[in-house]
Parts: structure tokens; C-alpha cells; sequence
């Protein structure tokens, strides 16, 4: 019994370790903006880009943004403290909302 | 007549795919909304938003009432319904399953009644009382974690569980590769985990009597008025679910008898879900998926609207208890016939292969992790709710800071 406790427990922090690790070491590749489209829904994906319009709404925040190849809008639903003109990496789920791609925002980081 | 009509048929058929989504480990309601709203430029063409958001209150409902079945027949819960499994079990192995899901029908039944009931109660007093509550959340979970904590036997294990089940849930929900991270999360640490020690065992499951579970009604009454009010608290603040609810109603009395639990546990989960529709029209927050979704189908809608989701709630619900009855005495009937040790090596295997097409191959270590969490609780002596640290530590530490 103490040994099947004691090979649990270690079980349990091995798997720990290595989520924790891979949690904070795997992220999508960085995607085009022009390669979003309906096939990736559901998916999760890094995209880089400029913001270009930011509209607040009550309980959420609206942005776009756009790279070289193309624009996307976001939706991000805590504290957003960019601005306009800020180079950001966005990190989330893409969705479709009324017939539209946006990707629904996770994480977001100023790009230097 | 027409658009009445097709509300009907939208009951209905949400009754039929909650029906689905709570018998099938694995899917849940939340699954089927996204891909709803995913195809909502082609449904909207055939239905309007509203018969959308009645479909999604119907299926919410239909599986609030008949999700009780895989967890307690089958020891496969969804985030909901997990800690009904080792009470519901235990009844289980008595050859009372039948009455088990009973007990948590009468919850989800009387529940819905009096959260509907007490809902115009709601519109006036939350938008007041919510910003005010909203600051203490993180408080009032710290004191419940603490109070179950103490009246744990082994209570340094207790604290062991909770913190390894709480750095699993922040891991998890920071895996960003992963989609819908709670299903491993859960099914590791309440469903995979209690099959495996059942497979491990060789449990054999007693015949099971067809026949009710008799509880005082007082006992009932209090079951219901503690869900009342441990479902105010989580159907209006972000990051708490029924789980929660039912950890913070069970902290109110020193021991609760596992049937007045399942009770509260069946009670929560259909209230949460009600209200959470409340609380998307008085402060706009959805706090479910299935509100998030109604949300983006409706906007901001209407007191009418609201009132007529309400009304859909009540017409499913009181068919989803015969529904969930019929089915309870078909599982019941032919689950001796079952060899229950190879039954639960096939529902891990189902569990595996759902988790994996769902949330990716990644997620197979998160389940993997969270079974052998959950192993060590049970080997331990330490009860299963400790576990929900794996929620309530990622919440208090958004709160706190």
C-alpha cells in the first residue's frame, strides 16, 4: 500500500514537471495573417502584427491588427493596456462571428 | 403560431442533444454550442437567434438532469458532476444507482422550480448587490478551502492534494496549445482515476434495486436552500462553477449525508446553469459556455427573451426527469450484465481517444497526471473534494492578484 502511494505520488510530480515545462515552453508557430481562415476555427495560433484600431466595449475589447500579408480583427476579454501603433503578439482561438475569422485573444505581448 | 411553433421543436430537439451530451462521457454541452455558433452563419438562415438561444438553453438544461447517469453508473463525471462520483459510487456498489440519480433529480427538479421562482427576486437585487460581492470571492473561497481542509482526518495530505491538484488546474490552463483543457483535467482527476482503482480491484457491482432512496423531506428542503444559496455566489461570479458551489454549500454543515449531497450536487448544477442566463441579461456576464454562446447569438436581449428562455427551462426540465428516469432504469437493469472491470477499461479507452480527438494528444499527460492525483487521494484516505483545488487555487490567485 505505501509503495503504491509513494509510486503515485511520484507519478503525480513527474507529470507535473513536465506540464509545467512544456506549458511554458510550447506555443503555435507564428502564423501569417493572411492563412487564417475558416479551416483554422477552433484552432489556437500565434500571430504578430501592428494595432491598428482599438474599440472599447464594456466587457470586452476590440482590436485589429495588421502584418504584411494581411489584417485580423481580435477580441480580447481582460485588461488590454496597448495602444494603437504597438507591435503585439497575439496568442488565441480562432473563431468565426457572424460570418467573420477573429481570433479570440488568450495572451497578448508587446513585441520590442 | 409559427414562431411558437419552432420554439417547441427547438425544445425539443435541445432535450434530445442534451440527452446525448449527457449520457456520452466526454461531451459536453459547451462542445455542442461552439460548433452551433461556428455554423451560425448557415443555421441563422433557417432559424432565428432566439429559436438558437432556446436550443442552447434546452440542450444546458436536458444535460444538467441527465449528466448525474455516466457519473454515477459509470464513475465518468464531467466538471459539474465530479463530485457526485464517489457518493453516487458508493450508493452504486450498495445497488442503489437507480436511487442515487433519484436523489439527484430531485435536486435538479426542485432546484429549477425555486431558481425560477426566486429568479425575478434576482433581476432586481443583482446588479446592486454584484459589484459589491465581487471584491470578497477570492476571501470566501481561501475560508471554504480552509474549513474543508480542517475537517479533514489527514489534513497535511488534504493540503498535499489540494496543492498539487491546484498547480495541475493553473498548469493546465496556461497549456495554451491545448483546447478545452478542463475535459483532461477532469476526467484524470475524478473519472480515470476512480476507474482505474475499480479495474485495479476487480469491482463487482451488486444487482440494482429499482427502487428510491427515502430522505426526510426536511433533509431535502435544507438540501435545496443550501444550493440556493451557494448557487448565488457562483452563478454570478466569473471562475466558479457548480463544483465550487457544491464545496462551499457542504462547509456549512460539519458532515453531510452523502444522499442530501447528491441532492445539492443535482440542485447546483441546474441552478447555476439557470441563473447563468440571468446573470448574462442583468450584468451582461455570461458564466457559463452556453451563456457565453446565447450572448454572442443575442447581444443584449430582451426582458421578453429572457422570459421566454425561462419558460423553455421549465418545459425541458420537467420532461428531461422522466427522460433521466426511464434511462437511470435501463442503465440500472443491464449494468450487471456488464462485466464492470473490462465496462471501466472501455470507458477509460473511450475517455483516452474522446480527450485526445478533443483536446489534442498533449492533454493525454494532463489526464495522465491527474489520474495518478487522483489515485493518491483515494489511497490516502483524503476526500475527493480536496481535489478541486485544481479550480478553486487558479481562481483565488486571479482574485488575489
Amino acid at each position: 500500500m505505501k509503495y503504491l502511494i509513494k509510486l503515485s505520488l511520484i507519478c503525480s510530480l513527474i507529470g507535473l514537471f513536465l506540464i509545467i515545462f512544456l506549458a511554458n515552453h510550447l506555443e503555435p508557430p507564428i502564423s501569417p495573417l493572411s492563412e487564417i481562415d475558416e479551416r483554422d476555427i477552433e484552432e489556437i495560433v500565434k500571430v504578430q502584427g501592428e494595432i491598428v484600431r482599438v474599440i472599447e466595449h464594456e466587457t470586452l475589447i476590440l482590436f485589429t491588427l495588421e502584418d504584411e500579408t494581411g489584417k485580423i480583427d481580435c477580441v480580447f476579454y481582460n485588461d488590454f493596456p496597448f495602444y494603437e501603433n504597438e507591435n503585439v503578439e497575439v496568442i488565441g482561438e480562432v473563431v468565426e462571428y457572424k460570418g467573420k475569422i477573429e481570433i479570440e485573444a488568450t495572451k497578448i505581448n508587446l513585441l520590442e | 403560431m409559427l414562431i411558437e411553433l419552432q420554439l417547441i421543436i427547438v425544445a425539443l430537439l435541445g432535450l434530445v442533444a442534451g440527452t446525448i451530451t449527457g449520457i456520452i462521457p466526454g461531451i459536453h454541452v459547451n462542445l455542442i454550442a461552439i460548433l452551433l455558433f461556428a455554423g451560425s452563419s448557415y443555421f441563422l438562415g433557417y432559424l432565428s437567434p432566439i429559436a438558437l438561444a432556446a436550443f442552447i438553453v434546452a440542450m444546458s438544461i436536458a444535460h444538467t438532469f441527465i449528466d448525474f447517469l455516466p457519473s454515477i453508473f459509470l464513475g465518468a463525471p464531467d466538471e459539474d458532476t465530479a463530485l457526485s462520483v464517489l457518493p453516487g459510487h458508493r450508493l452504486l456498489l450498495k445497488g442503489m444507482g437507480y436511487g442515487a440519480i433519484k436523489l439527484t433529480l430531485i435536486g435538479s427538479f426542485y432546484g429549477l422550480i425555486f431558481a425560477l421562482a426566486i429568479a425575478p427576486l434576482l433581476l432586481i437585487s443583482i446588479p446592486k448587490i454584484y459589484p459589491f460581492v465581487s471584491r470578497y470571492i477570492a476571501f470566501i473561497l481561501i475560508a471554504a478551502s480552509l474549513f474543508l481542509i480542517v475537517r479533514e482526518k489527514y489534513k497535511m495530505w488534504a493540503i498535499i492534494i489540494f496543492f498539487l491538484s491546484g498547480i495541475l488546474g493553473i498548469a493546465t490552463l496556461n497549456f495554451i496549445v491545448i483546447k478545452q483543457p478542463l475535459l483532461p483535467l477532469f476526467s484524470g482527476l475524478f473519472g480515470t482515476s476512480l476507474l482505474t482503482i475499480s479495474f485495479i480491484k476487480n469491482v463487482k457491482l451488486p444487482e440494482q434495486k429499482i427502487k428510491k432512496i427515502k430522505v426526510k423531506t426536511i433533509g431535502k428542503i435544507k438540501a435545496i436552500i443550501t444550493s440556493l444559496f451557494s448557487s448565488l455566489f457562483v452563478s454570478f461570479l466569473p471562475g466558479v462553477g457548480a463544483s465550487q458551489a457544491a464545496v462551499i454549500g457542504s462547509s456549512f454543515k460539519k458532515k453531510i449525508d452523502e444522499k442530501i449531497f447528491l441532492i445539492m450536487v443535482g440542485a447546483i448544477n441546474t441552478i447555476v446553469m439557470v441563473w447563468s442566463f440571468i446573470a448574462l441579461y442583468t450584468i451582461q456576464k455570461p458564466r457559463t459556455g452556453s451563456a457565453v454562446i446565447i450572448g454572442k447569438f443575442l447581444g443584449i436581449f430582451t426582458q421578453n427573451q429572457l422570459l421566454l428562455l425561462l419558460a423553455v427551462s421549465l418545459f425541458v426540465g420537467s420532461l428531461a426527469v422522466f427522460q433521466t428516469l426511464i434511462f437511470a432504469k435501463i442503465f440500472a437493469k443491464n449494468i450487471k450484465r456488464i462485466n464492470y472491470k473490462w465496462l471501466c477499461f472501455v470507458i477509460i479507452i473511450f475517455i483516452v481517444i474522446i480527450t485526445t480527438i478533443i483536446s489534442g494528444p498533449l492533454s493525454i499527460l494532463i489526464l495522465v497526471t491527474g489520474t495518478f492525483i487522483g489515485i493518491t487521494c483515494s489511497l490516502l484516505g483524503v476526500r475527493k473534494m480536496q481535489m478541486m483545488g485544481c479550480l478553486l487555487l487558479p481562481v483565488i490567485l486571479y482574485y488575489l492578484f
